[in-house]
């Protein structure tokens, strides 16, 4: 189902040629493509950002007369002729020293471990950093949050200070408690905690919504409930009640209409509709 | 061609669940079965309802989404999730008024029935229902 058109243009990449359109990423046409490019702060939730580096691939064009330029995938567009190199000598010394770095930064987190040993880097030139975290700084879980909640977490300080971080360190006043950063972060830097119907992240504890009918708890907070309900425009009835209350109820009433439906009544009598069936 | 409707009619349902088994085995992957997205439930003594999604226009998981990962085929009518896209607030979970956007605590994403597109693009819960209680139509264009 090939298309062609203005907008439509070939592109080759490891000597395969590959459709790509106007406004796609090279990393867009290789996912596409089946064409493994490894990654850490790639998300298609939100828009590439091009901070962990890994995604860098060998790009030339047959009129730049033999320069190449080793670019990140992520955030270079793809264009008409270009030609690419995912897995070259020099796309590979490139990741080796990214992973080299990360390792540095990062020497407990088994993403990174398994991801440089792939590569060949079992461990780092560098001096690892002294009381290690899994975070490598990537910025995902506040771009995350910019997109899909309230931009409560931002990165913080500058240069070997710089951290993800909460105004002022303390609990995020605008945080909902969605754990969208969470779920999005590679390393598996952020962490949160879930004890009957309290939630905590970031340090800060929030209420879980309570089912209406059997009074669970259920998977979203209550401020996340109230931010759902504003920004994406819906009623707050629809985050009061559990799948499985909600699923219960369908079934009732279902199951009453396939009752009158064998009695040759095409609908339930619109009145008195409740009292009979039960 | 016209979209596909899953027809549901409950007044056949003898609570087999042939259709949970048949999605369960569907949607497995590396050989095991996965979650059913059609859950038979029992509403009074021997009166059973098979519940699935009921792939809405302006669907309340669509409008929900915080990242637009949900939404509808413009030429099946199907609604899909796109496992890339979705962050797992777990807003669609909730927000379905029928109950039929499911989470997978294993493998930790959420699902919904998609009439078995991309397997066999044909509601496998209706080929096994045996007292065709579960049935495929094609939907009539709406004029």
């Amino acid at each position: 189902m090939e298309q062609t058109g203005p907008s439509t243009f070939y592109m080759t990449i490891n000597g395969r040629r590959v459709q790509a359109s106007a406004g796609e990423y090279v990393l867009d046409v290789t996912r596409r493509n089946g064409i493994h490019v490894p990654t850490l702060c790639h998300h298609p939730a939100v828009e590439p950002f091009g901070s962990c580096r890994l995604c860098m691939v060998e790009v030339t064009k047959e009129a730049w007369k033999g320069w190449k330029g080793l670019m990140t995938a992520c955030l270079y567009p793809a264009a008409d002729g270009l030609v690419i190199e995912t897995d070259s000598e020099s796309v590979h010394r490139v990741r080796r020293n990214v992973l080299d770095l990360l390792l540095a930064r990062c020497p407990d987190s088994g993403v990174i471990q398994k991801l440089a040993a792939e590569y060949g880097v079992t461990r780092t030139t560098f001096t690892p950093r002294e009381n290690p975290d899994l975070c490598i700084l990537c910025g995902l879980c506040t771009r995350v949050c910019e997109t899909a909640a309230t931009a409560a977490i931002t990165t913080a300080m500058r240069g070997h200070e710089r951290v993800v971080g909460t105004p002022w360190g303390g609990p995020p006043p605008d945080c909902i408690g969605c754990l969208a950063c969470a779920h999005v972060c590679p390393t598996g830097h952020i962490t949160f905690e879930e004890h009957g119907l309290t939630r905590s992240i970031w340090g800060r504890e929030f209420e879980l919504e309570r089912c209406a009918d059997c009074g669970k708890p259920l998977p979203i907070t209550r401020d996340q409930a109230a931010f759902l309900c504003r920004r994406q425009e819906m009623d707050p009835s629809y985050f009061s009640r559990c799948a499985d209350c909600q699923r219960k109820m369908v079934a009732e009433r279902m199951g009453r209409m396939a009752r009158w439906q064998t009695l040759g009544l095409a609908q339930e009598p619109a009145e008195r509709g409740k009292e009979v069936a039960r | 061609m016209n979209p596909l409707r899953l027809v549901v009619q409950p007044q056949h349902c003898i609570g087999c669940r042939a259709c949970e088994l048949a999605c369960a085995f569907t949607h497995g992957a590396e050989g095991q079965p996965g979650a059913s997205r059609c859950r038979t439930l029992t509403v009074g003594k021997d009166e059973y309802v098979p519940v699935l999604c009921l792939q809405c226009d302006h669907a309340a998981c669509v409008q929900s989404c915080p990242t637009g990962a949900i939404s509808q085929d413009p030429v099946t009518k199907i609604v899909h999730v796109d496992q890339e896209v979705c962050v797992r607030c777990m807003a669609c979970t909730v927000a379905c008024p029928f109950g039929n956007m499911h989470f997978d605590p294993n493998g930790q994403f959420v699902h919904k029935c998609d009439l078995c597109a991309g397997h066999g693009d044909y509601p496998r819960c209706a080929m096994f229902c045996p007292t065709r209680c579960l049935s495929v139509e094609r939907m009539e264009p709406v004029s």
